[in-house]
């Protein structure tokens, strides 16, 4: 048992470490290379494009579930004109962007991670390397870059999808008509919880794309290889998903207060 | 300016194809629920060391993250449940109701369903696809066992026991974490946070999460062998049945939530 503990303990904080030196990698070669521009373009649109009807669907359904489990409960206490701020917030500043990023780790992360392990194993990128061409820069640079920004569009996208549908499935299903859903959210929903949301949603695209580039980067092994990259991408980016979301929670609620006390504004 | 507009034609050159071929998995994933299913009663036919083989890489395997992701997700949504009721209603002492009825409705059950998913669903279609390209079942059947029998009825009710299992122990991590952050934070005592928890949430909801956690579980290797057994073209070929499986398998899964949810919500 405490073997067992010890080696998982220690190839958690190894994947850790190699992820995050990757990540510096990357950013530097981001930094310090011209000419990104046009593939990092083509990327963005190819990844959006991809997994919009995913996210279409993940935000629909994520909002559907929240109105039906809060109104359950909300209708013990006669509250159920809260329904739609108390949604919205949850949704925009907790649930959403988890679930939809979740999602989003299986339809872009794994696809990533499949199409540069398999350049990895059929030893592709070394070739490149061979023609005298960073790898980094050529392949990891606009992926990384523009799995970054479109998820960022696509979460928003998510959110404000979810937000809609969720009205609808309150009037369908719980006969709450839409200006009383909508006459609540202003209390919940705040600027504050918008920033909150688009940060997250940032810091779970950055995870993603670090992630599936670092497992399909470093895939070795063959095609049993490409196979493990993709599974322990997916894995990875969930659990380093919920793990960011405990740091960002805090980090939020911990700014929201420290800009309450230094600027007196309650926001 | 031609990578850009390339890119925007390529997701939509092949999209009739990519329907059909999604909607054929998707067949096939019901027939393969059906196969399972005729095949439940046989208890001759359980190959019970091969089920707990699958539990133990399965379930012990998957235990580690489970537990400390489901940890994670339940002190940060009780701190926000406070944070809203705080709020809503100016008073945190509906903390252990709350919290307690969305853990064992929704957060508990979830969240390792979407990690098994990435876990289990995802090597289990890497598995069997690399088996079917490198023509290990056309030799299965050469040899009279049926794929179906020997590979995926395992799995399936190792999925499921597996699942099961661990829902009722992120459920009562994610519980114990809400409690320890009602305790340290908000100034509840446990007693108290234990009756008003008793009051809110009873064997209804236990049944809830119980009945989510057996579908889930089925969900997660029935929908990630079909993707493994229509696997072709080599080893890119098990890259993206990987990648449909686990979309797949997340999206049902939340259409099944929602489903149950409405079920449970409604007519229970």
């Amino acid at each position: 048992m405490t073997q067992f503990l010890e080696s998982t303990l220690f190839k958690l904080l190894h994947e850790l470490g190699s992820v995050w030196l990757f990540y510096f990698r990357v950013v530097g070669t981001f930094l310090s290379t011209r000419g990104n521009f046009k593939p990092i373009v083509a990327q963005i649109v190819s990844v959006t494009i991809r997994s919009m009807s995913t996210v279409i669907f993940a935000g629909v359904f994520v909002g559907a579930i929240l109105v039906l489990q809060f109104n359950m409960i909300l209708d013990k206490y006669d509250a159920s004109s809260l329904l739609g701020g108390l949604n919205t917030s949850t949704v925009v500043r907790e649930v959403g962007p988890l679930i939809i990023s979740f999602l989003l780790a299986g339809k872009i992360g794994a696809y990533t991670a499949a199409e540069l392990g398999t350049m990895r194993v059929t030893e592709q990128i070394e070739a490149i390397e061979c023609l005298g061409t960073n790898p980094l820069q050529y392949l990891v640079v606009p992926r990384l870059v523009g799995i970054v920004i479109s998820s960022l569009f696509l979460l928003i996208i998510g959110l404000i999808i979810s937000i809609a549908g969720s009205m609808v499935v309150a009037s369908v299903f719980c006969g709450i008509n839409y200006l009383e859903y909508s006459n609540s959210i202003p209390r919940f929903t705040t600027l504050w919880t918008i920033t909150g949301g688009i940060l997250k949603s940032m810091v779970y695209g950055s995870i993603v794309a670090t992630v599936a580039c670092h497992k399909g980067y470093t895939a070795s092994g063959g095609a049993r290889g490409v196979g493990r990259a993709v599974t322990s991408a997916a894995v990875y980016t969930n659990f380093y998903i919920l793990i960011a979301n405990f740091i960002t929670s805090h980090f939020l609620n911990f700014s929201h207060e420290m800009i309450e006390l230094f600027t007196g504004v309650h926001s | 300016m031609s990578a850009i507009a390339s890119a925007f034609k390529s997701p939509f050159k092949n999209i009739f194809a990519e329907f059909t071929e999604q909607s054929a998995a998707f067949t096939d994933s019901f027939g393969l629920l059906f196969q399972m299913l005729r095949r439940l009663p046989n208890f001759q036919s359980w190959r019970w060391t091969e089920i707990f083989q699958s539990v133990v890489h399965m379930g012990v395997g998957s235990l580690p993250i489970i537990v400390i992701s489901t940890a994670v997700a339940g002190t940060v949504v009780t701190h926000e449940i406070a944070w809203h009721m705080d709020e809503a209603l100016h008073s945190v002492s509906m903390i252990p109701g709350f919290s307690g009825q969305f853990i064992f409705r929704e957060l508990g059950i979830a969240i390792p369903a979407m990690l098994l998913v990435a876990k289990v669903g995802a090597a289990t279609t890497a598995e069997v696809g690399t088996m079917k390209i490198t023509e290990q079942i056309d030799a299965l059947k050469l040899l009279g066992i049926d794929p179906l029998s020997y590979l995926v009825f395992p799995r399936f009710i190792a999925a499921i026991i597996s699942s099961s299992c661990l829902t009722f122990i992120s459920v009562s991590v994610t519980m114990g974490c809400a409690l320890a952050v009602a305790v340290y934070s908000y100034g509840f005592t446990t007693l108290e946070f234990i009756n008003a928890f008793k009051h809110f949430v009873g064997i209804k909801d236990v049944a809830c999460a119980l009945v989510k956690g057996i579908v889930f579980g089925a969900v997660i290797p029935i929908i990630s062998c079909a993707y493994g057994f229509r696997c072709k073209g080599g080893a890119e070929g098990v890259g993206t049945a990987t990648t449909n499986s686990v979309v797949a398998a997340t999206s049902t899964i939340i259409t099944l939530d929602f489903i149950l949810t409405y079920l449970f919500t409604f007519f229970l």
